[in-house]
């Protein structure tokens, strides 16, 4: 074993760097929260053409903290007929998933948690692990507006998993690696996988949305319905690691698989002078999609359930399949040229972003006509 | 080649970490926050109704199909990562092999959606 | 403290871990408790399979059982009355006949598990290629089959979707 950093005698520094990963690893996503809740209320206001919080501190950024202590003070009301044991076990079942996410995020060169083989798919297990908490949340609360709630929400969280790993295997196929680091080192200088498969990355930061139970998917947390879904029961800081904490962490941890696979990750100018750059480009990239991620939510109104599985399983679906046997031909095709896949990707957004729309609009105008003729 | 072992400690650390926080957050909250238990607050909510039956009356049965749906997927997903990661090696032979794996499972969505099964209600 | 001695204790816990939670699937009073001590068994399954070096395998595991398998059956069985059903599994008439069969069972098991030597260890952590190699190429057909038998799944349980559904109407 080599000498540790600093020549710390390697014995201490393993435990040591647990310690500070895990210790880093909570301060950002509590900060991380603290600091998105604010960022989320003052873009939305700004696009709203009003001030947002400006009370609490120099442009309201203690605003959140004020919240926090709130809600850490308010009295945790707990409904009698609720099933005790699976109402305090959900939130940690939702939180810890989205925790143990960040083992595998590459930062910066060697300034990986511990880069697992398998990352990409480690983090989609995760993933999958969050939907029981919601079921179990939605179950325990013994409410039929949880219960139904609960139902919807997982059933979407469940749909939007396909398309996001068909997304991640599309990538997979270019790199040739399931290791976070493998596909950040891959994407040598300015030729990003983006230019590459922009399909990929528009279903996965569709499905992302919808993972994240953010706008326009947000019906679970929609206060004109179902009053609050699964959450309604829970009261105080277990709402709150609910809905900030772990909805924030887990709009980090997607953000940061964006970046990873689409964007180069930690690379930019300058990192190979000074490995600690690759943090401030990493976080750079990563807050740029957070704020895209708060931009739509200020911007798209709200999916409505049977619309959004249309969506998921009628269009993202079976358009990912495409763009994986498209890309896997290609590549076997014409192996080292990323040209024809980049055409084929860029043809497939091209499909969405317009030949959906007017799909839609065809059938909406025969829709309309066939009523027409036959109220006649 | 980074340890196996320190790896997935890591990965349990991690997870005992998240525990161990969140029960020290919620305790503090418990320790900061009033706690008087009334006949009202002791409700289920219904929008200012009483509750009125058990919450688990019959449900409608479409949460099961897309739940089956998402296991089939699931499982052709499972698949699709070895593939993608050896996929070079296996070169067109695999190609053809996975073509037909999707192209099944395929046709099961197709007999979903025709069968209306792919619709909300 | 040698990682042969720690892989020792980790057996230890998590065998008792999978006897007990699966003890517990069906000796525990309500159905959905029993869903979930399930989803705690594929979970120290997957503990297992992390032990034995095969870390895709693992995450299979818990992204199929805990992430898809365990909501499939949370979901049926919510929709079922939760009364608590009472421990008939003790004491029941059949119970002098089980002992006799399983006591016969478990000498041949034992001859056959005493029979199994150490295989070539393999390094740990690297089961993805030789998974992919062999799936791929030796078990090729058995995978062809297994998409068929997802599809006779789904189409059967839409089958009996829609034929509950027009029962109703």
């Amino acid at each position: 074993m080599p000498i540790g950093p600093f020549g710390i005698d390697p014995g201490i520094w393993a435990p040591l760097r647990l310690l500070l990963a895990v210790a880093l690893t909570l301060f950002l996503v509590l900060n991380g929260a603290l600091l998105m809740i604010y960022l989320e209320r003052k873009i939305q206001a700004i696009i709203q053409d009003r001030t947002g919080p400006h009370h609490v501190g120099p442009f309201g950024l203690l605003q959140t903290f004020a919240d926090a202590i709130k809600l850490l003070s308010k009295e945790d009301v707990r409904a009698k007929a609720t099933d005790k044991a699976f109402f305090l076990m959900a939130p940690m079942i939702v939180f810890s998933p989205m925790v143990a996410s960040f083992v595998v995020l590459p930062f910066a060169p060697d300034f990986v948690g511990a880069d697992l083989n398998i990352g990409l798919l480690y983090l989609t297990t995760l993933g999958s692990m969050a939907v029981l908490g919601i079921v179990i949340a939605g179950w325990a609360s013994n409410n039929k507006y949880s219960l139904i709630g609960g139902l919807r929400s997982a059933g979407q969280l469940i749909s939007y998993e396909v398309p996001q790993i068909l997304s991640l295997v599309t990538v997979v196929l270019v790199v040739g690696s399931l290791s976070m680091v493998d596909i950040t080192r891959s994407q040598a200088g300015p030729f990003v996988n983006f230019l590459v498969l922009p399909f990929a990355f528009v279903g996965y930061f569709i499905a992302a949305l919808a993972e994240t139970n953010r706008t326009p998917f947000d019906l679970p947390e929609a206060e004109s319905e179902l009053v609050a879904g699964y959450l309604t029961e829970y009261s105080g800081m277990r709402w709150g690691t609910f809905l900030a904490l772990t909805e924030y962490g887990e709009v980090t941890v997607v953000c940061s698989i964006m970046t990873t696979l689409w964007f180069g990750g930690w690379q930019g100018p300058g990192v190979d002078a000074l490995p600690a750059l690759g943090i401030v480009w990493f976080t750079l990239k990563v807050y740029v999609f957070v704020l895209a991620f708060m931009w739509v939510r200020a911007t798209l109104p709200r999916m409505r359930i049977d619309q959004l599985m249309d969506f998921c399983w009628k269009v993202l679906i079976p358009m990912a399949l495409v763009n994986i046997l498209a890309t896997a031909v290609l590549l076997l095709a014409f192996p080292g040229n990323l040209w024809p896949i980049a055409i084929v990707n860029w043809a497939l957004v091209a499909a969405l972003v317009f030949a959906l729309p007017a799909l839609q609009k065809r059938r909406l105008r025969t829709f309309r006509e066939r009523t027409r003729l036959s109220a006649a | 080649m980074p340890d196996y072992n320190l790896s997935y400690f890591y990965v349990f650390a991690f997870f005992v970490a998240a525990a161990i926080f969140i029960t020290l957050l919620l305790g503090l909250a418990r320790l900061i926050a009033p706690r008087k238990v009334t006949v009202e607050k002791a409700r289920t909510y219904e929008s200012g109704e009483e509750p009125v039956g058990q919450a688990w009356s019959r449900y409608p049965t479409h949460f099961y199909v897309f739940a089956l749906l998402f296991v089939v997927f699931d499982v052709e997903v499972i698949f699709l990562f070895p593939w993608a990661v050896l996929f070079r090696t296996l070169g067109w032979y695999g190609l053809v092999e996975m073509v037909i794996f999707i192209a099944i499972l395929v046709v099961g969505l197709y007999y979903a959606w025709r069968k209306k099964a792919l619709n909300w209600y | 403290m040698t990682f042969d001695f720690l892989e020792m204790v980790l057996f230890a816990i998590l065998a008792i871990a999978i006897v007990g939670a699966g003890a517990a699937v069906v000796l525990v009073g309500r159905i959905t408790s029993a869903a979930l001590f399930m989803a705690f068994t594929f979970l120290c399954m997957a503990g297992m399979f992390l032990l034995l070096g095969a870390e895709t395998i693992a995450a299979f595991q818990v992204l199929i059982y805990v992430g898809a398998i365990t909501v499939l059956i949370l979901y049926g069985v919510m929709f079922t009355p939760q009364g608590s059903r009472d421990y008939g599994l003790f004491f029941q008439k059949q119970t002098p006949w089980a002992i006799v069969f399983v006591a016969f069972l478990a000498v041949p098991v034992m001859v056959f598990a005493s029979s199994f030597q150490d295989g070539r260890p393999l390094a740990r952590g690297g089961d993805l290629v030789p998974l992919a190699t062999s799936l791929f190429g030796d078990f090729a057909y058995p995978f062809e089959v297994a998409s068929v038998l997802l599809l006779a799944a789904l189409v059967g349980a839409i089958v009996l979707v829609k034929r509950d559904d027009e029962e109703i109407r």
